[in-house]
């Protein structure tokens, strides 16, 4: 019962802080394209979309979220580097971070087939990729506070259709970043990141352990 | 690519110190000559690939350890150079966590090499100060084996002007400013493990 008042209390907490974020920008912590789409348990690996060492490490956390809380069964990221040469080499996703449609299920062709390259690498049913924009710290007189931008794309195969997105906004600040370095505060926020997707994605599909 | 806004951590650089450390001693254990040792780029990426061969060249000047040269490990390791999970949380600047190092890639890495020891250096971010200092954080672990056993560690930061910038003090170029710390690093690597080679180029 408490657990699930904390959920809730959580929730609207992430709501809240997405929305003093973003002003009146739209946002989504995690949609289906279609009202009817309907994600169910399948193999799923989850791809950096940059080289940079925030999208990587979304990677790493969105793996052991996705491990603990759903029935996906999920690629370790060490399976994706042995896999995958050279992995993260691509920027797949300046192109749609830049775009209007950022907060749609859109994809440019081009990138899709890229991703659909390392699908047919790891062959899983599900990809879901992840990326960050536009981290920023500022000084005010209360504190550090730190925010970025979150993107996500989830593709279903065979077909590589865009089935599930993200697009928002997430920060942190106040006097629980007094108590680490900038790095463990990022590090921290990315974390919450991938508890809030997870969260959205499982709210959304069948997946829930 | 980020676009990172750094207002509050505007950090001043120092220039090219000679009080830098950059290798400690985390295991006193004794270092034959003669042993083998190769640097391994812990990232694919151009300025980490260029630094590793830059230690590589001093480490073979300076310290009586028979140095690996690059082309070899390359040889040797198929899809070298990749990402291999370093000591650090580096997403502005570097903070050093080494408890996060794949050692478990790193042993499979010298299986492939049979060296006696590896040298692991990371340099995953740079950032720019005032438009005009590119500062550039690394961080190395070194290995021994058989075991894998971390024997030495250090973290540092790489500066240089950008082309035109107004700075005070001397402007070196990249290879320069990697040059000199490959240099100063490997030469305190050999004085910490004993290994200082014999003659002029040895000597500090």
């Amino acid at each position: 019962m408490s657990t699930t008042i904390m959920q809730h209390v959580r929730r609207f907490l992430a709501a809240a802080l997405v929305f003093a974020a973003t002003g009146c920008a739209s946002y989504t912590i995690f949609g289906t394209a279609d009202k009817d789409d309907v994600i169910t348990p399948g193999t799923i690996a989850v791809i950096s979309g940059s080289p940079e060492e925030a999208d990587i490490r979304l990677a790493e956390l969105f793996t052991d979220q996705l491990k603990k809380d759903t029935r996906f069964t999920v690629v370790s990221q060490d399976v994706i580097f042995d896999r995958i040469p050279n992995y993260p080499v691509y920027s797949f996703v300046n192109s749609i971070s830049d775009s209007k449609e950022n907060n749609s299920p859109w994809m440019p062709p081009d990138t899709k087939g890229k991703i659909a390259g390392y699908q047919s690498i790891l062959g899983t049913r599900y990809i879901l990729v992840v990326w960050t924009e536009n981290l920023q710290v500022t000084q005010s007189n209360y504190g550090t506070d730190f925010g970025i931008n979150f993107f996500s794309r989830l593709i279903e195969y065979p077909g590589g259709r865009v089935v599930g997105y993200s697009s928002y906004r997430r920060s942190r600040g106040g006097c629980a970043t007094a108590f680490y370095g900038t790095n463990t505060n990022i590090d921290k926020m990315l974390g919450t990141v991938s508890e809030d997707v997870v969260e959205g994605l499982m709210e959304k599909t069948r997946i829930k352990k | 690519m980020h676009r990172i806004k750094i207002w509050a951590l505007l950090p001043a650089v120092v220039f090219l110190s000679s009080c830098i450390s950059t290798f400690s001693v985390v295991d006193r254990e004794p270092v034959a000559k003669g042993k083998k040792l190769a640097v391994i780029s812990g990232l694919n990426k151009p300025e980490n690939l260029m630094y590793a061969a830059f230690l590589t060249q001093s480490l073979k000047k300076y310290t009586m350890f028979q140095v690996m040269p690059q082309e070899e490990v390359k040889a040797r390791v198929p899809a070298y150079p990749f990402r291999i999970r370093g000591p650090y949380l580096s997403y502005i600047g570097l903070d050093a966590d080494y408890s996060r190092t794949n050692i478990k890639k790193i042993q499979e890495i010298q299986k492939k090499l049979g060296a006696d020891y590896l040298y692991v250096i990371w340099a995953p971010s740079s950032y720019t100060v005032n438009n005009g200092v590119i500062v550039l954080c690394t961080v190395g672990q070194m290995f021994s084996f058989p075991g894998g056993k971390e024997i030495g560690r250090g973290d540092y930061s790489l500066s240089w002007a950008k082309p035109g910038a107004f700075v005070i003090g001397p402007k070196k170029s990249p290879e320069e400013t990697m040059l000199y710390f490959s240099e100063l690093s490997a030469k305190e690597i050999a004085e910490k493990l004993n290994m200082t080679k014999p003659g002029p180029a040895g000597k500090n």
